[in-house]
């Protein structure tokens, strides 16, 4: 009986494996074509590129917008690998620790969870000193939203009843030490206002809170809730950026609104430190070609995430910058957030 | 050991456990610590509850005659357990490729499962499909080891 | 009503209906693998939909939802180990039912029920999505607390035999729970400086090792292993008549429970089965068959955790609010082809949107015709040798575990929590409590700090609402049900009326 049963199981196994075997047929991406086209060496094999969330998350969606045109540039595969962990701290501290800086392994890199994660805890070991950033991709603007049904319609109405009401009222945000937490600080110190900040877990769970009115306002960024705003389920009353967003030609920016604030959330591409310089150029120039790309642009727009291309130092420049206001904005309230 | 020395040690250890995350709780902004501090408090009354209530089913089973429980084999589960122990330390030094159907063989041999030569098709059928089904299709990773 | 004839006449091109077919084998097949969950699989296999137009590649997303939420009763029932999740449940009516020869009934259960949670929460999805899309807008901090306190007296009813045991089990692991970075306070929390602990203890992870690795050493135990019956594949199926009868009000029940916590973002069908199966036990006559191989239970935890695809595509489609982690990877599919998910989707999307509900409508055909199939190749596995079983199961458990976050310290956490199971069982302290407390300490912990952070710490706001009120309330009376006080109450009022 057991003889048969094998049998069985061994034409089962086949079948599976079979299967398995056209379904992988079908599954594997194609190679792009034309790799003799490249005249320096660097890439002669696929690029790893390291993820530091889980597949699906919002730096998931940034590579998957970005890999194909990214490959045609380079003329080899990128290869996505997501260790997720710690905001990103384990997939960071093995790039810059653990992974030869050859060039054939990247990460994408976010802010402001790149420098406050070692800034906020002394366990995280890594510095953005040890990285060659390469280029910044997209910045989301960090927006002041509220509930369609607020009785906030303007920025004037909102300070108004938080200068007659301080610290009174609740304005969510995605998390204790996440970028749209280190925007309410930094709002309240250029304004000398104060508000009531409710942690939430995620971007999603903090606009939503707003949009149900179980807070009265969310700290936010303009990718994640812009087809709300559109839709009219959300009220925009500002944004943090330079200039007004084409997405939404309507919201003032803070600084038209007299707040010297701009802040947001970047995403981009960096490689351990100490890469060869051929390397470093052809992924900066590649980076650079495919922001010209029509339609690279338009799938970024469609999903709307503003471009912010920065390359090379002045990537560097602009992590530095923030890493010394995000250090003294943290020094500056950690005792009272540990009360 | 006996059913309530078992007991004994299963309080022992939550106790500890509590005890070590209530004092590690000290460290923690009081909105983090409230509730494991409650959650510790709960923990240590129920460990020593539960050793109460083995104390007190001890006490009744003496008066009365318990079935025997049938026999299990200690020592093979012990060897098996000790087995998965290391293939889960060098799967990621050695890498899957030679530690899978190592671990496979080794143990249908040792549980005399089936014979050897149906072991060794069984262990290097069963690798193949799991690279297949991992790695090639979910392009899942898979510890290499030696082999990356 | 046009965009839903338009819809559904997109969905029976012969493609799509390909595509259907393949996403639902993929998603049975892939659910029934222990660590490969139904939001890994569409992460996974996203890529593979780029090359088709958005439309045919969502349905075949969202089939694999559908197909992995039921896949995972197979391992659930056949070898104790749940496939995902969601079918954890599942163990305790389903294994039992294959230790007693009867795993192809099992498994017949397991599909009728999905099939029924699956065409309600379609039907849901079809009819009244935009009337209950506003619900998930009206679950915030406060009513989220008063679910994970609802949730919490589940452990209590899962606790057979020795309360004491079963309420501390689901306290360690609430405790569990609260290992890692705390999102309110920005402080890690019992990590001792490891920041392989900063995202806490995967209950995945915790879940596999809690089941499995106990299981494979149960089943060297003895030459014989446990009592093997091997179940005849003659042994009918699906349900009979009567007994399709007899459980038709818990899958309702179930099926509607499913839908509602499919619908409320942070809960989804790992929450589902256990409200399930717990509001079948509570309503049912046999309490005391639960727990031993009653198909009830199967149908009851099933039902729900397929229902849960429905609804949670109800606030994903209306409002752009993904009711489960799978539909949050959905969404992020959406944007990849170029859709922006949100609250225009059905208006402006309409043909896509409808194909999708269609899709899922005839998903659930395709999992009870494909089920009917895999079911008889999969009883197959009830002849195999335990001592063969047992090794396999550790190397999909090895390999499961290692590739949800690409680390071997989770392998190395599976393990301990697969010994520490082992030892559980061997003192009759239940591990299912430890998997639901587990599953819900970060919800209470959060939901709590952030209401009180809101009311200035006072009490009083979750009984304000009146959605967390009722929830409270009948959190107290399910404890008090629990109590001798109630018995002796209802006791006395069985005698006067009989």
């Amino acid at each position: 009986m057991f003889k048969k049963s094998l049998w069985k199981k061994a034409v089962i196994s086949g079948l599976a494996v079979s299967l398995m075997l056209t379904m992988t047929a079908c599954g594997t991406p194609n190679q792009p074509a034309g790799t003799s086209k490249v005249e320096s060496d660097y890439p002669n094999k696929p690029i790893t590129v390291l993820q530091g969330f889980a597949a699906g998350g919002g730096s998931d969606q940034l590579a998957m917008l970005t890999g194909p045109y990214l490959q045609k540039e380079l003329g080899n595969t990128l290869v996505n690998q997501y260790i997720p962990g710690a905001t990103g701290a384990i997939a960071w501290t093995q790039l810059t620790k653990q992974t030869a800086a050859d060039g054939y392994t990247l990460s994408i890199t976010n802010t402001p969870m790149l420098m406050t994660n070692y800034l906020m805890n002394t366990e995280i070991k890594y510095t953005i000193d040890e990285l060659t950033p390469i280029a910044n991709v997209v910045t989301d603007p960090g927006i002041l939203v509220v509930s369609k049904d607020s009785p906030f319609k303007t920025y004037q109405d909102y300070i108004n009843y938080v200068k007659a009401n301080p610290g009174q009222l609740t304005i969510a945000n995605s998390g204790t030490g996440g970028d749209d937490f280190f925007t309410i600080l930094q709002w309240q110190k250029a304004t000398g206002l104060s508000v009531k900040m409710i942690p939430f877990t995620g971007d999603g769970p903090s606009w939503q809170a707003a949009a149900g009115n179980k807070v009265q306002a969310s700290s936010t960024n303009l990718g994640v809730v812009y087809s709300q705003v559109k839709a009219g389920n959300l009220r925009a009353l500002a944004i943090y950026s330079e200039k007004r967003s084409d997405l939404l030609p309507d919201v003032p920016t803070a600084k038209e609104l007299g707040v010297d604030l701009v802040a947001g959330s970047s995403r981009g591409y960096s490689a351990p430190k100490g890469i060869p310089e051929n390397a470093k150029k052809k992924l900066i120039d590649s980076f650079t070609a495919i922001a010209k790309d029509p339609a690279f642009l338009k799938g970024l727009q469609d999903a709307a995430l503003p471009i912010d291309l920065k390359v090379g130092d002045e990537y560097a420049k602009y992590l530095k910058d923030q890493e010394t206001e995000f250090k003294s904005i943290w020094d500056s309230v950690n005792d009272t957030i540990q009360k | 050991m006996n059913n309530l020395a078992k007991h004994g040690l299963a309080s022992a250890i939550t106790l500890i456990l509590a005890i070590v995350l209530y004092v590690d709780s000290f460290n923690l902004p009081p909105a983090a610590a409230n509730l494991p501090r409650a959650l510790a408090w709960i923990i240590i009354v129920l460990s020593l509850a539960m050793f109460a209530e083995a104390l007190y089913k001890e006490r009744k089973k003496a008066q009365e005659n318990q079935e025997p429980k049938e026999p299990i084999l200690v020592f093979r589960v012990f060897v098996f357990a000790a087995m998965i122990a290391l293939y889960v330390a060098l799967i990621k030094p050695l890498g899957y490729f030679l530690v899978t159907p190592l671990f496979l063989i080794t143990a249908l041999a040792y549980l005399e499962a089936t014979r050897l030569w149906k072991a060794v098709l069984i262990a290097l059928s069963f690798t193949v499909f799991c690279y297949l089904l991992f790695v090639m299709f979910l392009h899942l990773p898979i510890p290499m080891g030696l082999f990356s | 009503m046009n965009d839903i004839m338009m819809g559904l006449l997109n969905v029976v091109s012969p493609f799509n209906l390909l595509v259907i077919a393949a996403g639902t084998g993929l998603g049975i097949f892939v659910g029934a693998m222990p660590g490969l969950s139904a939001t890994m699989a569409i992460a996974l296999l996203l890529p593979i939909t780029f090359g088709m137009d958005p439309a045919s590649g969502i349905s075949m997303l969202a089939s694999l939802y559908l197909g992995a939420m039921y896949g995972g009763s197979i391992s659930a029932i056949l070898l104790r180990t749940p496939g995902t999740p969601a079918a954890a449940a599942t163990v305790l009516d389903g294994y039992p039912m294959a230790q007693q020869g009867r795993a192809g009934k099992a498994l017949g259960v397991s599909l009728t029920a999905s099939l029924i949670g699956g065409i309600i929460s379609s039907i849901a999805l079809l009819t009244i999505a935009p009337a209950l899309g506003k619900v998930a807008l009206s679950f915030g901090p406060v009513e989220l607390f008063a679910i994970a306190v609802l949730g919490i007296t589940i452990i209590g009813s899962l606790s057979s035999g020795s309360p004491i045991k079963g309420i501390l089990s689901g306290v360690v692991g609430l405790m569990i729970a609260l290992v890692g970075m705390d999102p309110i306070s920005g402080t890690p929390r019992f990590t001792f400086g490891q920041i392989y602990l900063f995202n806490g203890i995967s209950f995945i992870i915790a879940l596999i090792g809690l089941f499995s690795i106990p299981q494979a050493l149960r089943l060297v135990e003895k030459d014989d292993g446990l009592q093997k019956v091997a179940s005849s594949i003659k042994d009918k199926m699906l349900p009979t008549f009567k007994e399709l009868k007899s459980m038709t009000v818990t899958m309702l029940r179930s099926s509607v429970i499913g839908v509602f916590t499919g619908l409320i973002p942070g809960t989804g069908g790992d929450t589902a089965c256990w409200f399930g199966y717990n509001e079948a036990k509570r309503f049912s006559k046999e309490k005391e068959k639960f727990g031993t191989g009653h198909p009830e239970g199967v149908a009851a935890a099933e039902a729900a955790n397929n229902a849960v695809v429905g609804g949670a595509l109800i606030p994903t489609i209306t409002l752009g609010i993904p009711g489960s982690a799978a539909t949050a990877v959905l969404l992020g599919g959406l944007m990849v082809h170029g859709i922006m998910p949100g609250p225009t989707l059905m208006t402006e999307h309409s043909l896509i949107t409808y194909t999708l509900i269609w899709a899922v409508m005839l998903a659930n055909i395709f999992m009870f015709l494909e089920g009917l199939v895999l079911t008889r190749a999969a009883v197959s596995v009830t002849k195999i040798p335990n001592k063969v079983i047992a090794p396999v199961i550790v190397i999909l458990c090895v390999i499961g575990s290692f590739t949800i976050n690409n680390s071997i310290v989770d392998v190395f956490v599976m393990f301990t929590f697969g010994i520490i199971g082992y030892f559980m069982d061997k003192i009759n302290i239940p591990t299912a409590p430890m998997v639901v407390g587990m599953i819900l300490g970060m919800m209470l912990d959060n939901s709590m700090n952030q209401s009180l952070l809101m009311s200035d710490g006072s009490w009083m706001i979750f009984l304000r609402t009146p959605v967390s009120a009722i929830l409270l309330l009948i959190a107290l009376i399910s404890v008090l049900q629990a109590t001798p006080l109630f018995g002796f109450i209802k006791n006395r009022f069985k005698k006067t009326t009989i």
